[in-house]
């Protein structure tokens, strides 16, 4: 053969080309099958990086063009004046300059009298060195005394808008003359003119610009230390976080895609199959023209090149589009200022190669058998349907098997390499639809002992292996991974639920009411527990103390922490998830401990000096007490008496000490709580009394907070038994719900796809059936059984395939705690049902009617070549 | 050139001995059994039987669309059970041109790239493969624009475009099933005469037909029945059918 023969790649690039235009209706459901995905890849790529913060962007939201920011830390405000400001100034290299403003707590009043809290800030707009920390959204900065702007939370609340009046509760009415977003995020906030009205927690705000090169003075890294200021950019782990999130939401983006489009090429594959044997003339007639099988093969595999290129650059631009188009949208619900769209080029070409790539091998397969058809055959139309090797469905099991074995084993690994989980799920996807010739042809010994319609469907499907093959592999992906993701959605929620209950038992008893003051009870406190006590007649009343350091205890009032033990207890891993645990130490007298039903046992152990816990501690555990200053004491194991059967008000969290032992290590009980045991669990009506005399109306407390300078700076604080639920879902648990009811509606995707690729390519079926006299009744019910039988034969490989992958990674418990362990996999029965009952009865439904609807004259004309391709 | 000049020459095409069976065992058809014949360089050779005798399948063989059971086929001296998948395509690119009864047109493809299939298969440039593509169409009569597509085109048209792809790139034999099994009489006459203005110019013509007015175009005409050649004539005259029993294509 000389040099150029066999055609190069013009003929079967024109031949693919014309095609594709000339079946619009088949190349779009292809364009779509593939664009869509692709799309998403690079939207969801763009967009992550859009509205994922580089380092550079939080260290500008959070400094903007400053070295530092220096604030106060609570109620140890350090920069409550301008005289503190100059000492901390001038702990600051020579030559820094200090950009500085006020901030403190206010509350904006609504036409009804109501108090929303706001904090309130005089930053200037007009500074570089803020640029980047807000932004003004609507309207203009605040130039007069009287005006302010407002972010949306803020206008939300009072239901304002620029150009409205507002009420400050301590700053008077203000006129908003604008709309801001501050980046960092916080809630509601007015920025005015003038300084905030006087608070006892205004502060001072500096943004300070650092000469560069000046060393820093070690003040400054105390001030740090406390955490009175922060380094910019100074400190190349400051944002570490951010690094660290931007490529764990990257990667996960990237194996998101890989996977959907590993699917994709599956589904695709199928859909290139449905149209070979319609294109075996086609190729008959090239082949016969002295087209060598090369050219033939190229004629095939360019179709799938051409589409996927057409469709990757299509899906890219939409995906693109779309995110231009939402992003306004987003900042608005993320509440910050996006930047213009960030497309690493990466993002793009990565999707677009892959959808370019998996359409091409998904064009391979039927270009292979293809090109290897008898040239008579081809011409006919049609294929030597010998039987299937054994070899392919055995394959396709040892395929589902050992890649099912392998994710089992990849799960079980410290740092997986994500690579080898996904080419092992792609191992078990491949082995499933190997399964697919196989299956549907064994429907022709099932269509022997059928009748009628269904007995027609099942020698058809059997018949037409290629065409009804390649419909069973395009749903038995899919829906192979909503059985996984369905699995793991319920083991996920089974265990959560299992380790929630457990936690239930720690928590407080349906007959009990622990009210917290934090120090001895003022008249208010005194009011609530007199009201608590009318709401509980005859209920036991505990006084709970806790054991204060001696130089945190100022006339008999808590002015510091208490001590605490902290226990480090490697069994603890098992049930939780971490090895150390602090607890305060309670004050418990012997009385006391016996109105709980506390054994004499415990009692007699807090006596000997012992701490008490409330929950198992190992041999191995080590205890340390922990003093005002966190300086740690090392205790013996000895020292610790262990009472898990004890029931007891956030048990885990406390410890008991006797009186006299906490005075040997140095503290005083104090007042801290009290604990209310009833005779019987509580009613509801109980529960409603207790919450009355507890609660004290919050915009009474926010009006004393505000106004007056002795109001207690936080509440009181009540757990009721009754009021204690077990959360219904946690929150991992709903993102894989998420997950498996998008596989699922996936799944129905292309089983619509699928069969209407089928329904295409299948006319000329119905119009002979048609042409030799089929009533309408039975092409209908023909049409319907095939409609049930094709996705019903995909599930029923799918199934078991999913389920092997489920318990082969489900079954790993390393990261699950306590009795969450002994949780087993969940069989998801509903999606089972689903994908084996439900949805090919819909699909058979709906075929049903779309054969009634399409009504007889225009298979009439099919039958006579009239409406036929 | 004459009969006796022709059978002087290496023949274009030709079977010996060739058996070919469908299916095995009890259930199998013989469809050839041991056919020989061999057509000469611009002999237009005449095929007719009645259905089932054999000669499609003939046909078939001849064009290394498919191989014999037993036996030789050869095409330019070539034995085609030797070749490759990609040689045997060279064949039927190069030599052997193929014209069916229903057309077989691509029907995404216009008139003129139908015809530019094997010659772009060939390795020729695209303009030199259209030049020549044009070039074949004119000869068989079609008139302009030649960028219609199989649907915009009459059935005589679309079989002319269909032996204009079969004679594009100056292959040396034609071989053609029943090629106006589709056409009313006065386009099939058009094609038949096409076919013998081709022979006369050299190229070997294999035509397979039913009709006993188109075999007398033919320079020799066979005789099938239940895959034997059962006569050979030269078509001097119209060809009499064998004695026993009546041919079935040539009933009144």
């Amino acid at each position: 053969m000389t040099r150029g023969e066999g055609g190069g790649w013009r003929a079967p690039a024109r031949l693919a080309r014309r095609e594709a235009l000339r079946r619009p209706w088949r190349t779009l459901l292809l364009l779509a099958l593939i664009g869509v995905p692709v799309g998403g890849a690079v939207g969801a790529s763009v967009m992550l990086r859009t509205t994922t913060r580089t380092v550079a962007d939080e260290r500008a939201a959070q400094f903007g063009r400053a070295d530092d920011f220096v604030t106060s830390n609570g109620a140890d405000a350090s920069l409550r004046s301008r005289e503190q400001l100059r000492a901390v100034r001038d702990a600051y290299p020579p030559g820094s300059r200090f950009v500085t403003y006020q901030r403190g707590p206010d509350a904006l009043e609504d036409d009804g009298g109501r108090l929303h809290p706001i904090i309130v800030t005089d930053r200037p707009w007009d500074e570089p060195l803020l640029d980047g920390t807000a932004h003004m959204l609507e309207g203009r900065a605040p130039r007069r005394p009287g005006e302010a702007v407002l972010n949306q939370a803020a206008l939300d609340a009072v239901d304002a808008s620029v150009g409205d009046d507002a009420d400050l509760y301590l700053g008077g009415p203000v006129h908003i003359v604008g709309e801001f977003r501050d980046e960092t995020g916080s809630g509601p906030q007015a920025v005015t003119a003038d300084p905030p009205a006087p608070h006892r927690y205004r502060e001072m705000v500096a943004f300070v610009d650092i000469p560069a090169g000046a060393a820093l003075h070690p003040d400054v890294q105390a001030l740090a230390d406390a955490g009175a200021a922060n380094f910019g950019g100074s400190d190349g782990d400051a944002f570490s976080y951010v690094r660290n999130e931007v490529r764990d939401r990257v990667t996960a983006a990237y194996v998101l895609v890989g996977v959907v489009l590993v699917v994709t090429a599956i589904v695709a594959s199928a859909a290139f199959a449905l149209g070979a044997r319609r294109q075996l003339r086609t190729l008959g007639l090239l082949s016969a023209s002295g087209a060598p099988p090369a050219a033939l093969r190229r004629a095939v595999l360019l179709q799938g090149t051409v589409t996927g290129a057409l469709a990757s650059v299509l899906g890219a631009a939409l995906g693109l589009a779309g995110t231009a188009t939402t992003r306004p949208w987003l900042a608005d619900r993320m509440d910050r200022t996006l930047p213009s769209l960030r497309v690493n080029a990466l993002d793009v070409v990565v999707p677009i190669a892959l959808g370019i790539l998996a359409a091409t091998a998904a064009a391979w397969l039927p270009a292979r058998s293809a090109s290897r058809v008898p040239v008579l055959a081809a011409l006919a139309g049609r294929r030597p349907a010998g039987r299937v090797p054994a070899y392919i469905p055995l394959g396709g099991a040892a395929a589902v098997v050992s890649g099912a074995v392998v994710l089992g084993l990849w799960t079980r690994l410290d740092h997986p390499p994500w690579g080898i989980g996904v080419a092992a799920a792609l191992l078990v996807l491949l082995g499933g639809t190997a399964f697919a010739p196989w299956i549907v042809a064994h429907t022709e010994p099932l269509g022997r002992r059928l009748r009628g319609g269904a007995r027609v469907a099942a020698r058809g499907l059997a018949r037409h292996r290629l065409r009804s093959g390649a419909v069973v592999a395009a749903v038995i992906a899919p829906a192979g991974l909503s059985v996984f993701a369905a699995a793991s959605a319920l083991t996920d929620d089974a265990r959560d639920r299992a380790y929630e209950a457990s936690e239930d038992a720690d928590l407080l008893a349906e007959d009990e009411v622990l009210v917290t003051y934090g120090g001895a009870p003022d008249a208010e406190v005194a009011r609530a527990l007199s009201g608590v006590r009318e709401a509980l007649p005859g209920a036991e009343e505990l006084v709970v103390n806790v054991a204060v350091p001696r130089g945190a205890v100022e006339d008999g009032v808590q002015a510091g922490p208490p001590l605490s033990v902290s226990i480090s207890d490697p069994a603890r891993a098992d049930r939780y998830g971490m090895t150390d645990s602090s607890r305060y130490l309670v004050v418990a007298s012997a009385d006391g401990l016996r109105t709980l039903d506390v054994p004499e046992a415990t009692i007699d152990a807090l006596r000997a000096g012992k701490v008490v816990v409330f929950d198992l501690v190992s041999p191995d555990a080590s205890v340390t007490l922990l003093g005002p200053d966190g300086t740690p004491t090392p205790l013996e194991r000895g020292d610790v008496a262990a009472d898990p059967m004890t029931r007891v008000p956030n048990g885990s969290q406390v410890a008991l000490v006797s009186a006299e032992t906490a005075r040997r290590w140095g503290a005083e009980p104090v007042e801290y709580a009290s604990l209310f045991v009833a005779t019987d669990d509580l009613t509801d009506g109980q529960v409603r009394a207790v919450t009355r005399a507890v609660q004290a109306d919050p915009q009474e407390q926010l009006r004393q907070y505000l106004t007056d300078p002795d109001a207690p700076a936080s509440a009181m604080y009540v757990e009721i038994g009754r009021q204690i639920h077990v959360t219904a879902r946690g929150e991992g648990a709903t993102y894989t719900w998420v997950a498996a009811g998008a596989s699922l509606l996936f799944t129905l995707l292309v089983v619509a796809i699928a069969l209407a690729l089928d329904a295409s390519e299948s006319g000329d079926e119905r119009a002979l059936l048609a042409a030799i006299g089929a009533p309408p009744a039975v092409r209908r019910s023909i049409v319907a059984w095939q409609a049930f039988l094709l996705p019903a034969l995909g599930a029923l490989v799918a199934v078991p395939a999913g389920l092997l992958v489920s318990f082969a990674v489900l079954s790993d418990r390393s990261d699950t705690f306590g009795p969450a362990r002994g949780v087993a996999v969940q069989v998801p029965w509903g999606a089972i049902a689903l994908l084996l009952v439900a949805v090919p009865l819909a699909t058979a439904a709906l075929a049903w009617l779309g054969a009634a609807a399409r009504g007889r004259r225009r298979e009439d004309l099919a039958a006579f070549g009239l409406a036929a391709d | 050139m004459n009969v006796k000049e022709r059978a002087m020459r290496a023949p274009t095409i030709e079977l010996r001995d060739v058996v070919k069976v469908y299916g095995s065992g009890p259930a199998g058809v013989r469809a050839l059994d041991r056919v020989s014949l061999a057509v000469a360089p611009g002999e237009f050779v005449a095929i007719s039987g009645p259905s089932a005798s054999g000669k499609s399948t003939l046909l078939h063989l001849a064009g290394g669309l498919d191989g014999p059971t037993s036996g030789t086929v050869t095409v330019g001296g070539e034995d085609l059970a030797h070749l490759r998948p990609a040689e045997l395509a060279r064949v039927r690119r190069r030599q052997v041109g193929y014209v069916f009864q229903r057309y077989n047109l691509v029907a995404s493809l216009t008139a003129v790239e139908n015809v530019m299939l094997p010659l772009e298969f060939g390795g020729m440039p695209t303009r030199q493969a259209r030049g020549a593509a044009v070039a074949a169409i004119e000869r068989v009569g079609i008139s302009r624009p030649f960028d219609r597509f199989p649907d915009d085109l009459s059935g005589g048209e679309r079989q002319r475009v269909a032996i204009a792809r079969a004679i594009a790139g100056d292959r040396d034999a034609i071989l053609a099933d029943e090629p106006t099994g589709a056409l009313d009489t006065i386009t099939g006459d058009l094609v038949i005469e096409l076919l013998a203005e081709l022979a006369a110019a050299g190229t070997s013509i294999v035509l397979v037909t039913h009709e006993p007015r188109f075999a007398t175009w033919a320079d020799r005409v066979v005789f099938m029945r239940d895959g034997r050649i059962v006569d050979e004539s030269v078509a001097a005259a119209p060809p009499s059918p064998p004695a026993e029993p009546p041919v079935e294509v040539l009933s009144p």
